[in-house]
């Protein structure tokens, strides 16, 4: 199995004192890897380190094999992420915030941005600006504006605020058709029941330190993620699946 | 690197063209000449005062490059460093560098910028020619020159102008901090006039220095001075956005 993201002793301590500490994991070609930890909990940071947003102050990460620090552009370009709202430009169009996006991708054709955006439901309002979008269409540009590159590795922060029902059902079902064709996703949620329906591994992260990576595979029948959480935060060992 | 600069210029121009005070200045700079000329048009035909039209053309010309573009610049700097670091779009996942983004955003607000006095000037020569009925073209030559040599001062400026927002976590304490320096710049030769020539505020004006007896020296000086300026504020503007952290 081909490994997509490769993350060693990965490290980050703000002026606070917060951040992540030592972080250790890696995700399998097709896999769909949830981040799941409590508000605070480094998950945010940590996908920042990854995508080279924030500078780590120890470890690194390989994307593809190729090393983020020492080759930003080429790892990146197997990428596509959706981390906070601040890569969408309200004052511009769904349409031109993704052709904006396209001009680094001179490969694709101008119409995989019609393509996107029907696939996320928007094309009805593509020429809207997106400051009269509601949270849940800004979501789905966002998960949009991931999709379009065609990146081997999507990582997503919290994808799942302020998606209605409708909006729901087309993440869930663009994340398993994509990972069922060798996609690799990280997704971070505090919705653990949302998560459980779509990924394969999970991670608990708390204070900042990956407790342990559970294979939904090995979950008992009886037990939910969110019951082996609520065990971890608790302070009690879940033997035998960590 | 050069496609990833092209293409993030263009990102960058997009960005600001769709912004409103972007649109604002661009009528300015198209309407603006219409009505000065206009007016002292006016003034002529009553024969209160000689105005030669050179004058009209070197005084819209000077009103822009002393005070309206500076404005621009400070105003699309910090909408473009210190704005976008507020909303947290200063980095995204895409593949480019640091560097690229950097000297993609200077290059938009330089050509934007640039544009500007070119709608400046073309709309100062179609108004001489309605009121002279006739394009001078000594003036029209005049001014061209002008325009092409004024890009060095205003590069001077767009580095300070980057440099300085790269201090700032929000765009109106950017802008506000810029047009403070700008101004204290200009107004402190008039306290002590040996300073004038150590702030690029003195160069403003410096393309008069291309028109009639060309004094080489001191365009070679005053060229190597707004050179190693911008160079210098380039770089230490760059140094300190590289280190920036979303």
């Amino acid at each position: 199995m081909e490994t997509v993201l490769e993350v060693s002793d990965l490290g980050k301590t703000f002026k606070n004192g917060r951040g992540i500490k030592k972080i250790n994991f890696s995700i399998e070609k097709g896999n769909v890897f949830g981040l799941i930890g409590p508000n605070g909990a480094g998950k945010t940071t940590l996908m920042k380190a990854i995508t080279g947003q924030l500078k780590p102050d120890s470890g690194n990460v390989l994307v593809l094999g190729t090393d983020l620090e020492k080759d930003y552009k080429s790892a990146i370009r197997n990428v596509g992420a959706n981390i906070g709202s601040g890569g969408i430009y309200t004052h511009l169009s769904a349409w031109k915030n993704l052709k904006m996006i396209l001009r680094f991708y001179p490969d694709l054709p101008i119409s995989r941005i019609d393509e996107v955006l029907q696939l996320v439901g928007l094309s009805q309002y593509k020429h809207d600006k997106a400051s009269a979008y509601s949270m849940g269409m800004v979501q789905r540009l966002g998960l949009a504006a991931a999709l379009l590159p065609k990146p081997r590795l999507i990582i997503l922060d919290e994808p799942a605020n302020g998606l209605d029902i409708d909006g729901m059902l087309i993440f869930r079902s663009i994340v398993q058709q994509l990972s069922e064709s060798g996609v690799t996703f990280l997704i971070s949620s505090h919705l653990t029941s949302e998560l459980e329906k779509i990924c394969t591994h999970f991670g608990i992260l708390i204070e900042g330190e990956l407790q342990c990576i559970i294979e939904k595979e090995l979950i008992p029948a009886g037990k939910s993620v969110e019951d082996l959480y609520i065990e971890r935060i608790g302070g009690v060992h879940v033997a035998g699946y960590c | 690197m050069l496609r990833d600069i092209v293409s993030n210029t263009h990102n960058e121009i997009d960005k600001l063209i769709a912004k409103r005070s972007v649109k604002f200045f661009f009528v300015l700079a198209s309407v603006m000449p219409i009505l000065i000329g206009f007016a002292a048009g006016r003034i002529q035909s009553n024969d209160m005062i000689t105005l030669p039209s050179l004058s009209v053309s070197f005084f819209i010309m000077n009103s822009f490059l002393l005070v309206v573009l500076p404005l621009f610049i400070f105003m699309s700097s910090s909408e473009l460093f210190a704005g976008e670091w507020e909303k947290g779009s200063l980095f995204q996942v895409r593949p480019i560098s640091r560097m690229e983004i950097y000297l993609s955003k200077v290059a938009a607000i330089t050509i934007l910028t640039y544009m500007q006095l070119v709608v400046v000037w073309a709309s100062a020569l179609i108004t001489s020619r309605a009121l002279e009925k006739a394009i001078v073209w000594n003036e029209a030559g005049s001014t061209f020159i002008s325009l092409l040599v004024s890009i060095v001062p205003l590069a001077a400026i767009v580095s300070l102008a980057a440099f300085m927002s790269q201090w700032f976590k929000n765009g109106p304490a950017s802008l506000a901090s810029s047009i403070f320096l700008y101004g204290l710049m200009a107004a402190l030769p008039f306290a002590f006039p040996n300073l004038m020539h150590y702030f690029p505020t003195a160069y403003m004006d410096w393309y008069q220095q291309w028109l009639g007896n060309v004094n080489v020296l001191w365009l070679v000086q005053s060229l190597t001075y707004l050179f190693s300026f911008s160079s210098l504020f380039l770089t230490a503007g760059y140094y300190m956005f590289k280190t920036k952290e979303l």
